[in-house]
């Protein structure tokens, strides 16, 4: 047991390792090209604070929404932006990951010694989503009181949130086994994750809360950490750590079932 | 011989959709899609010893691809056993890994806008390779590969042979067992496939590496392979050393005669022998091997003709392919 613990932390260590190197040189390349390096990030940063201001017009117009004001509006977009930040910056191959199923691309990483869906995963990062993640953590740092419980839950919450919304990408990503190629699909299943989890949750009631709780699961990607970030409730807390762990278990299994049908890049077409 | 990979009745099916032309039947297919069973490896077996390096060739479509994506376990087979350094491919993935190197001409594994060195640190960390032992082992390829001037510039300035070279040294920083090349020197001009030959057999050479490759390079065949497994529609058609492939298939020589006489208004009239090429002082010849032997032919010469110098040349390479590729092709037709 202490054997299987030890070779566990271990396997975690250097996966966290290779994650923060790949990260590094991802960055480094990304570097190689200084304008658009700081226009992608600066035109993201710009990008959520018009719509963030948006809202605070809004919301000076025609004051709260069932007990939903700016404050809360800014918490979900800290979770919003900062998961959708942390996911692209990190694994930036998420959005694509239909894309090289259906184009064979895991071959690549089928021949390397880690574990292939991480590796394709970080093996690239989308440069606006770290101004998505400095947008999220500058919205924190400007409009929540840092206290000791705010700056430990929104690491935490972050790390939740991400895992939702990464489990998600993998979900969605792994349609093209069954399916083959699905732009279409792939987008729209997306947008919607965006969209959800970027607008006032005190307007979703009955069957869309359910929809976005369970179907589209942007509710326990935002909505919920928003609410803990203001106020600590357990039984939140909860919910959000259970429904991630689970939520990427189900993704994870479903990706491995995929899996079985991934037909390399030997696309064969017979017109007779 | 201790044998490094063990292929035994191997098979791979895969389903493909049957599309016939035209808009009519690309409605019927969206709706109702046609499929159709394709074995692309069909029943093939053989062995690799250690350090053996073998060129495993074949047509368009022969199969070569599928083959080499079981034998790294990127793919599974449909049926048969596979057996790499003691490791079922697609069921010990990550341990084979670290013991196989893969060259894919048309799969770059370098970073394009860093410099190679840092696709090397990268491998170095994804192989958990020791940081001293890493070290010397990069000083030694660099140097073996002579690419220390260019080694920390971006891989998009380099060459096209620069950057094979830098692929090469990437597939071989975690000293693999077997190396696994799929048209390495596709693209690539004179001196950049001979220096990647030559690198190619000191490695095997110096470290016994054992190298499988797949080329349309006669020149791959001639100047790396010990051995040449042919395949042909999934199946083996040939295994053998470069030799014996050259006796079979090979089926004519040609022979170059100076002349030390004007001898133009001489007829040569032998079956199986072409005349190429003719004039006062010179003459070349294509002999059919199957029909004549090239002994018969030099006693036929030494009678007619004053020879002031006689060359023979085996059928080229490349031409020996061409000739069974085509083959392949009239069979489908």
């Amino acid at each position: 047991m202490l054997k299987e613990s030890k070779k566990l932390i271990s396997t975690v260590a250097k996966n966290f390792d290779f994650v923060l190197f790949y990260t590094k040189y991802n960055l480094a390349s990304a570097m190689e090209f200084r304008f658009n390096f700081f226009s992608q990030v600066f035109f993201m940063i710009i990008n959520d604070t018009m719509f963030l201001l948006l809202w605070y017009f809004f919301f000076e117009h025609f004051g709260k929404l069932n007990g939903f004001g700016f404050q809360e509006m800014i918490a979900i977009w800290i979770f919003a932006a900062g998961s959708f930040g942390w996911v692209n910056a990190i694994f930036g191959n998420a959005n694509n990951l239909g894309k090289i199923i259906s184009n064979g691309g895991l071959d690549f990483y089928f021949t390397f010694p880690k574990n292939h869906l991480l590796h394709a995963l970080v093996s690239k990062t989308d440069l606006s989503a770290w101004g998505d993640l400095i947008f999220a953590l500058l919205a924190f740092v400007l409009f929540f009181p840092l206290t000791l419980y705010s700056c430990v839950w929104l690491i935490v919450g972050w790390f939740f949130s991400s895992l939702i919304l990464l489990s998600f990408y993998i979900l969605v990503g792994s349609l093209s086994f069954w399916l083959g190629r699905n732009e279409v699909l792939h987008n729209n299943l997306m947008h919607a994750f965006i969209a959800f989890s970027s607008n006032p949750s005190s307007v979703v009631q009955g069957f869309l809360k359910f929809f976005i709780f369970f179907v589209i699961p942007a509710g326990f990607a935002t909505f919920l950490p928003a609410e803990l970030l203001q106020t600590f409730a357990l039984d939140k807390f909860i919910y959000v750590v259970i429904f991630s762990i689970i939520f990427f278990i189900i993704t994870i299994f479903i990706y491995n079932r995929g899996l079985k049908k991934y037909s390399s890049g030997n696309l064969i077409n017979i017109r007779s | 011989m201790e044998k490094i990979i063990e292929v035994k009745n191997l098979n791979k099916e895969f389903t493909s959709k049957i599309k016939l032309s035209g808009f009519r039947n690309s409605l019927k297919a969206l709706f109702k899609p046609e499929y159709q069973q394709m074995k692309a490896v069909d029943n093939i077996s053989f062995s690799v010893a250690k350090g053996e390096k073998v060129a495993f060739i074949g047509p368009n479509g022969a199969g070569k691809s599928t083959t080499i994506k079981m034998l790294t376990g990127i793919l599974y087979p449909s049926s048969g056993e596979i057996r790499v350094d003691n490791l079922v491919p697609w069921q010990d993935r990550k341990k084979l890994a670290f013991k196989i190197g893969t060259v894919f001409g048309q799969k770059p594994q370098l970073w394009y806008h860093l410099p190679a060195m840092d696709t090397f640190y990268l491998f170095g960390k994804i192989y958990e390779l020791d940081q001293a032992k890493f070290q010397k082992r990069l000083n030694f390829l660099i140097d073996k590969f002579q690419v220390r001037e260019f080694v920390n510039q971006p891989v998009r300035k380099l060459s096209l042979g620069q950057r094979m070279r830098c692929e090469m040294i990437a597939s071989l920083i975690h000293q693999p067992k077997i190396l696994f090349l799929d048209e390495p020197t596709i693209g690539l001009d004179v001196v950049a496939k001979q220096q990647l030959r030559e690198v190619l057999n000191l490695m095997n050479k110096e470290e016994e590496t054992t190298i499988f490759i797949t080329s349309h390079d006669a020149g791959d065949l001639e100047k790396i392979a010990d051995r040449v497994i042919v395949i042909d529609r999934g199946r083996v058609i040939f295994d053998g050393t470069v030799k014996n492939f050259k006796d079979k298939y090979a089926w004519y020589k040609l022979i170059d005669l100076e002349l030390a006489d004007n001898h133009a208004s001489e007829k040569l009239n032998l079956r199986g022998v072409k005349i190429l090429a003719q004039d006062k002082l010179s003459l070349k010849l294509e002999v059919d091997i199957k029909k004549i032997s090239v002994k018969e032919v030099i006693d036929k010469l030494l009678n007619i003709y004053q020879i002031a110098d006689i060359t023979i040349a085996e059928m080229p390479m490349e031409e020996i392919i061409a000739n069974i590729y085509e083959q392949n092709l009239q069979k489908i037709k």
